[in-house]
């Protein structure tokens, strides 16, 4: 035991505190100059480039869904033509799914989590830089091949046979794969990180069951990223071997099934889901708590909710294949579990309407945006229940219905409480406020927009308009509200405009936030705004659910040695403290293993010898990357 | 006489063997004897036609197609010093699936393209040529030729001699002179359409049929007046009853073969046009009946989803009257085939006398896989008996007359079925069997070949394939890809077989000696004892034989045997074609079984002559 | 806002790469006869079939579509008509012979196609012919297809195209 847990404030000088800050910013000092841009491990600079990064991803997906809305405007419109229709909603999927909704979740996550157990940083800084440089370079792999031509084009869940080598002809689909390929691994790379930062270094005193609601939505996610995405790449890699190597394992012909690519997806496409809706949820406990001033109602069937959610989530992933025919008593099964899932969060739902019900509404920004979620959120969740039974399903299959459908649960789900949160985040993250003004007017034009794009989707849904058609005739009478949606897609982009103009204000003039600006109760609103790089000047430890409504400070760690990256690593159920560990510094190498995988897995797609090639590379910077640190000091020498 | 009476004991105990296999081989269900199953046991066999003549006049001998000579100066005894009398080298290295003819002192082969026919004088030594008739085909007519450009054979009769060219002509040559009498043009090759089957004459008819059947071609059987080679009549083997020829004298056996048009109402719309059923096998013609007999192969396109229902009067068997061709009976071996199961497979006449009376009777190993006994009377199957592995169904059903297939061993569009046994080549394909009354037993080459097949689309184009299977072949079940072997027709048995490692693609010969000529692919031309099976004597020629051996008594005295070696034809196209191993799917899939085969022999065509010393 | 923009940059730099091209607004069969006398009516030049996976991947399906597979045999084995995999060539081996070969006929079985296959197509078949005898390069080659297993060939001839013609260019 190398820390103590003190009762009570020291009653150490002001020179004692100015020794222990000068002394931290020191040893957590970030990495200066153009090479230290490349070498930065700190998790608030990384979760920061991750979400700038995200929200790119989101402009371009954005840009390719307004192009889409172009299309189909009207009938019989050549806009865009057949080819690079295909290629837009594939990638504008893709990056929906894989570059945006899933990174930008776990940015928040990596940024905030460390902050609201109270550790200095996540647990695994260099891995956490590795993650998203392989996220960035799969990223960027996608929009180069999209911008020359060869952007994946079979759908965001490439079924095969189509995407397999017979049907998808050239590096297209090649491309495709090795994204969510390596996409993934940054997302499991994170996921890693996220659960032992939660498991591990937890302020002393926050029991698991003190937790924040959207620590535990990141905990679960985490876990759900564990078991989903090794099926996705699972299938994704079996692709790729039958289409660079051929081997049959999707080929019917000679024994493979291309329905086994369809269940492996799935497996992961569902769940994929609840990773998005899940952190998205734990926005909206933490917004809904903060601005009705009181503690939520029914914490713990809050988190069995969640709980719940991970576990169901994963039992019906084969409701998306209803139409692939199956047994009766399949069917039956993941329809009965398909509807199930409306429980928990339908009791999630009645938990934050008790929640604002009984207490002192604050009207900000961030809560308008979750009045939003849960308007459409329902509409979605309704739809929802609607798609899991088999004989609906089968008439809306591959129409809009289930674009509408899937839109109103992610965007609603998802990108609402997201922009909740920004708003929410955004003075903690930058030191200043949003403009309150522009904030609601950002949320009634996107509310709107959003409604009158996707809307109508239902509709045309129903009268047969499919999905994926890059136009339509005229006679088909699907113009008018196609018209209607891509006018919707215009406001949506006004309020999305509106949301960016009024953080490029905020960045540039806005008022100065203070550590608390929302008078809030989780323990990252104890810090400055933005937190300096060591986050903590002492590490705090907690007695209840809601330690800044609670009276925090005056119980802090002492006894860590500012001049090492020491984080207190506590036990994993109730938050002991059990020993100090010392984190690694900066370094490149988690960049250069970033490349090394992103050049295997690209090169891959055009020879074999990409395997050897990257064992090679990867070895040589695995090497550099665990190579010994300095002997650092004992810590103990130095005290008296 | 003697001889006779000792076949006849010989014969009984066989049956009376035969008899107790079948009783101990009684299985379940599939393996009951349906009613109406005809008891033959016990009855004497004697070919339906025949007297020794010592000449080879026709490709099978005779109208029966026996292949059987009562030539007894070769015998087991003395086989062994069989040596080459003479070799004539014909210049053209593509499958020799011909069999000499032999009347009087001449003997005259018809080689594959381009078609020459040449005479030799057998009176003079070494079997110096007489004359040659050139035919000149279409070179194009090459590229229509689904199997290579075999040519099987010529016919003589009244000092002609007819043969059929590979671009559809029927040509009559003065037997004497080579000199061309009349050359009639029968089909078109922009249409798809070949010629490559033996003409038989009968009754002053020249009787020649069209291949093509992978081509969407429609079949027929054409008879041409042997004096002028006008066309007497056409009997086409799809579309309405008169074309087919059925007139009021038609009496199929079975119920289902009975009704109006059959042949355009048991096709999707049109298909008839297009739907294969053409003639390139043996043609039999029994005189006492005044009966033609001949199969009808495959329907087209081989892709079965494409031509629902029972594609009259594709894979079956056809009975006519020669004189104005009107179809007097039909059986379908194959109703709506599903695997290119031709039904041309030669049929053997034979007379039986059983205990229930005398009773005319037909035999034919169909590429099915089944060896069929039908009273050539009036068309009832009499016993339908597996003689090779078969996975594609489960008997015939002998009060309906029809085969049993099984439902997942039936292609799709999209989807390989595994294990399709016998493969396309069938369980015999084209290679003629032979029949001695004096064992009688049926001397079977066959093939062991099972295949894996996927459906696709078939696009019809004038001319080219239309046949929408992707099929890789493999040998059967214990590896060896052939058989040649000794069927007891009556007692529906085995009596000896011998595994060959390559398909058994030749014709066989069976002699007043009881023995047995057969050629293998790699290139040994063999004699074995008819009795037991017993290797007596081989020879190894210089290119796989696929050809039909024939025996004659030479102007000498001497017993002749003669044989073309020179593989080729649809399982050995791979040497002379030069078709890539490494595919496996070439030569619509025989290649897969067939890769070895450039190494074991390579392509040629000479005929060999072999004589005692 | 240094690293968004850079990635900005970056991805349109991209955009002056080489594409791969694939025109679903092909000339009508009509139009492409009419124009057969120009040696590529589509104004494209060869390097636009050859060079282009989509191209060699419809020529795979005209080759079965067209009966090509028929004689030839899906994986260019061979059957009725001689094999394509081989390396060999009776006619001449560059892209204007194999052309040739396909819209004239030959005499020993070939038939013309000229009257049946609009020309874009016909280069793309010639685009899969003289892919199945590894003359394309590795990109553009078409991979296993979705049906019963074809091998690759076994020797990978010369990548280079034999010029024994000069290659017609665009006008």
């Amino acid at each position: 035991m190398t820390s103590t847990v003190a009762t009570e404030s020291t009653p150490d000088s002001r020179s004692e505190d100015a020794r222990l800050e000068r002394e931290l910013t020191d040893t957590w000092r970030l990495c200066r100059g153009f090479a230290g841009w490349f070498c930065e491990t700190n998790h608030t600079v990384i979760a920061r480039r991750m979400l700038v990064t995200a929200f790119v991803f989101f402009a371009l997906g954005g840009v390719e869904a307004l192009l889409m809305r172009l299309e189909l405007a009207r009938p019989d419109n050549h806009f865009i033509g057949p080819d690079r229709y295909d290629q837009l909603f594939t990638v504008h999927g893709s990056t929906m799914m894989f570059l945006f909704a899933v990174p930008v979740m776990q940015a928040m996550g990596i940024y905030l989590v460390p902050l609201m157990v109270g550790a200095r940083t996540v647990a695994f800084p260099r891995l956490n830089a590795y993650a998203y440089y392989t996220y960035l370079i799969g990223g960027v792999f996608l929009y180069v091949s999209l911008f020359t031509d060869t952007g994946p084009d079979t759908g965001w869940f490439s079924y095969v046979p189509l995407s397999g080598p017979q049907f998808s002809p050239g590096k297209r689909v090649d491309v495709w794969s090795q994204v969510v390929t390596f996409t993934e691994l940054s997302a499991l790379s994170t996921a890693a990180n996220l659960i032992v930062t939660t498991l591990k270094l937890r302020a002393p005193g926050m029991a698991l069951n003190r937790m924040p609601l959207f620590v535990w939505a990141e905990l679960v996610t985490s876990f759900m990223v564990i078991f989903a995405m090794p099926a996705v790449m699972l299938a994704t890699m079996c692709l790729a071997l039958d289409r660079l190597v051929g081997t049959h394992f999707f080929n019917s012909a000679v024994g493979g099934d291309p329905l086994l690519w369809q269940h492996l997806f799935w497996f992961f496409g569902h769940p994929e889901v609840y990773i998005i809706f899940l952190p998205a949820l734990g926005m909206v406990s933490s917004i809904v708590v903060t601005f009705s001033r009181r503690p939520v109602v029914g914490y713990l069937p809050m988190v069995l909710s969640l709980v719940a959610t991970a576990f169901l989530g994963f039992g019906l992933w084969v409701h998306h294949m209803f139409a692939t025919g199956l047994a009766e008593l399949g069917q039956g099964f993941f329809t009965a579990a398909s509807i199930m899932i409306a429980i928990p969060s339908g009791v999630q739902i009645f938990c934050w309407i008790a929640t604002l019900w009984s207490g002192r509404l604050v009207l900000a920004t961030p809560l308008w945006f979750v009045f939003g979620f849960v308007a459409i959120f329902v509409v979605g969740g309704l739809s929802g229940v609607m798609v899991a039974s088999v004989p609906i399903d089968l008439q809306v299959h591959d129409t809009f219905f289930v674009v509408a459908h899937l839109h109103y649960v992610l965007i609603g789900g998802a990108v609402f409480p997201l922009l909740g949160g920004i708003h929410y985040w955004f003075p903690k993250l930058t030191g200043r406020m949003l403009d309150e003004r522009l904030g609601k007017a950002g949320f009634v034009l996107t509310f709107t927009g959003f409604n009158l794009t996707f809307f109508p989707m239902h509709l045309l849904g129903l009268h047969g308009m499919p999905r994926r058609i890059y136009t339509y005739r005229a006679a088909t009478g699907f113009g008018p509200l196609n018209l209607l949606a891509t006018v919707g897609a215009f406001v949506l982009l006004a309020g999305l405009l509106v949301v960016l103009t009024n953080v490029v204000r905020a960045l540039l003039s806005g008022r100065d936030a203070g550590p608390d600006p929302w008078q809030s109760d989780t323990l990252e609103w104890s810090v400055a705004s933005p937190p300096a790089p060591y986050v903590y000047e002492h590490l705090p430890c907690v007695a209840g659910r809601y330690p800044l409504w609670e009276g925090i400070r005056d119980c802090v760690v002492e006894g860590m040695d500012p001049r090492q990256r020491q984080v207190l690593v506590t036990a994993a159920l109730d938050a002991a403290p059990d020993h100090v560990y010392v984190l690694p510094g900066p370094s490149i190498w988690p960049l250069l293993s970033a490349v090394a995988t992103g050049v295997t897995f690209i090169t891959m797609i055009f020879t074999p010898w990409a395997v050897p090639l990257g064992l090679a590379l990867g070895t040589v910077c695995l090497v550099g990357w665990f190579w010994p640190r300095p002997p650092h000091e004992p810590l103990l020498a130095e005290q008296p | 006489m003697q001889a006779s009476s000792r076949a006849a004991e010989t014969l009984f105990i066989a049956a009376t063997l035969g008899l107790l296999v079948f009783g101990c081989h009684r299985g379940p269900a599939d393996a009951e004897p349906p009613t109406g199953r005809v008891v033959l046991i016990g009855g004497r066999l004697a070919p339906a036609s025949g007297v020794e003549d010592g000449e080879w006049r026709k490709v099978a001998k005779d109208d029966a197609n026996t292949r059987f000579s009562g030539l007894a100066t070769i015998t087991p005894g003395n086989v062994a010093t069989l040596r080459v009398a003479w070799t004539f080298k014909t210049g053209i290295a593509r499958g020799h699936e011909a069999a000499p003819l032999v009347v009087g002192s001449t003997m005259y082969v018809v080689t594959p393209f381009p078609n020459r026919v040449h005479a030799f004088d057998l009176k003079a030594p070494n079997g110096t040529p007489k004359w040659t008739y050139e035919a000149h085909p279409e070179a194009r007519a090459q590229g229509v030729a689904c199997c290579d450009v075999v040519n099987r054979g010529a016919a003589y009769d009244d000092g002609r001699v007819f043969f059929n060219t590979l671009d559809d002509h029927t040509i009559a040559l003065d037997a004497a002179t080579g000199r061309e009498l009349w050359n009639t043009k029968l089909g078109e090759v922009a249409r798809g359409e070949t010629m490559t089957m033996a003409p038989l004459v009968v009754k002053g008819r020249v009787l020649v049929g069209n291949s093509g059947g992978e081509l969407g071609v429609r079949g027929w059987l054409t008879a041409l007046d042997a004096r002028t080679g006008e066309i007497a009549w056409r009997a086409y083997s799809t579309g309405p009853d008169a074309d087919v020829l059925i007139g009021a004298a038609f009496k199929p056996y079975y119920a289902g073969d009975r009704g109006v048009d059959l042949g355009v109402h048991s096709w999707p719309p049109e298909r008839w046009k297009i739907g294969g059923g053409t003639v390139w096998g043996f043609v039999s013609y029994d005189p006492e009946l005044d009966l033609l007999y001949y199969g009808t192969a495959n329907p087209g396109p081989w892709n079965n989803e494409q031509r629902v229902g029972d594609n009259k009067w594709t894979s079956g068997i056809f009975a006519r009257r020669p004189a104005d061709g009107s179809a007097v009976w039909f059986y379908q071996w194959s109703p709506h085939d599903l695997y290119d199961y031709d039904g041309v497979n030669e049929s053997v006449l034979a007379d039986a006398d059983t205990p229930n009376g005398p009773r005319k009777l037909l035999f034919h190993a169909d590429r099915n896989g089944y060896l069929y006994v039908l009273d050539r009377a009036n068309g009832q199957v009499l016993s339908a008996t597996q003689f090779g592995h078969v996975t594609t169904s489960r008997g015939v059903d002998l009060t309906t007359g029809r085969l049993n297939y099984v439902a997942e061993k039936q292609p799709h569009v999209g989807q390989t079925v595994h294990d399709i046994c016998p493969g396309s080549p069938g369980a015999k394909d084209w290679q003629p069997m032979a029949f001695s009354p004096k064992t009688a037993l049926l001397y079977i080459p066959h093939n062991n070949l099972c295949q894996d097949e996927e459906g696709m689309q078939a696009n019809y184009i004038a001319g080219t394939p239309f046949v929408g299977e992707a099929i890789k072949m493999r040998p059967g079940p214990g590896g060896n890809r052939g058989v040649f072997s000794a069927w007891d027709p009556l007692g529906a048995r085995e009596v000896w077989h011998i595994d060959e490692d390559l398909p058994v693609w030749s014709g066989a010969l069976v002699t007043g000696s009881n023995l047995v000529f057969y050629g293998t692919m790699d290139g040994t031309f063999k004699a074995v004892d008819a009795k037991t099976g017993a290797l007596l004597w081989h020879a190894e020629l210089d290119s796989g034989v696929v050809g039909q051996p024939i025996t004659y008594r030479g102007p000498d005295g001497k017993q002749y045997v003669a044989v073309f070696s020179g593989v080729g034809g649809w399982a050995g196209a791979v040497v002379p074609a030069k078709l890539d191993v490494t595919d496996p799917t070439a030569a619509l899939g025989f290649v897969n079984a067939m890769r070895d085969l450039p190494q074991r022999t390579r392509a040629g065509g000479t005929l060999y002559v072999f004589t005692l010393p | 806002m240094r690293a968004p923009s850079l990635l900005l940059l970056a991805l349109l730099s991209a955009a002056g790469c080489r594409r791969e091209r694939r025109s679903f607004s092909e000339p009508s069969p009509l139009q492409a006869r009419v124009e057969r006398a120009e040696p590529l009516p589509s104004g494209e030049p060869l390097s636009h079939f050859l060079d282009n996976a989509w191209a060699v991947s419809e020529g795979a399906r005209l080759f079965g579509w067209y009966n090509c597979a028929g004689c030839h045999s899906l994986g260019g084995g061979g059957g009725m008509g001689p094999p394509l995999r081989d390396g060999a060539w009776r006619y001449g081996g560059a892209p204007a012979d194999v052309h040739r070969s396909i819209v004239e006929g030959r005499p020993n079985g070939m038939p013309a196609f000229g009257p049946r296959i609009p020309d874009y197509q016909t280069w793309q078949l010639v685009a899969y012919v003289l892919s199945l005898s590894g003359r394309l390069r590795l990109d553009v080659e078409p991979g296993r297809p979705e049906a019963i297993a074809i091998g690759k060939p076994p020797v990978m001839v010369s990548k280079k195209l034999p010029s024994a013609e000069p290659l017609p260019e665009a006008p």
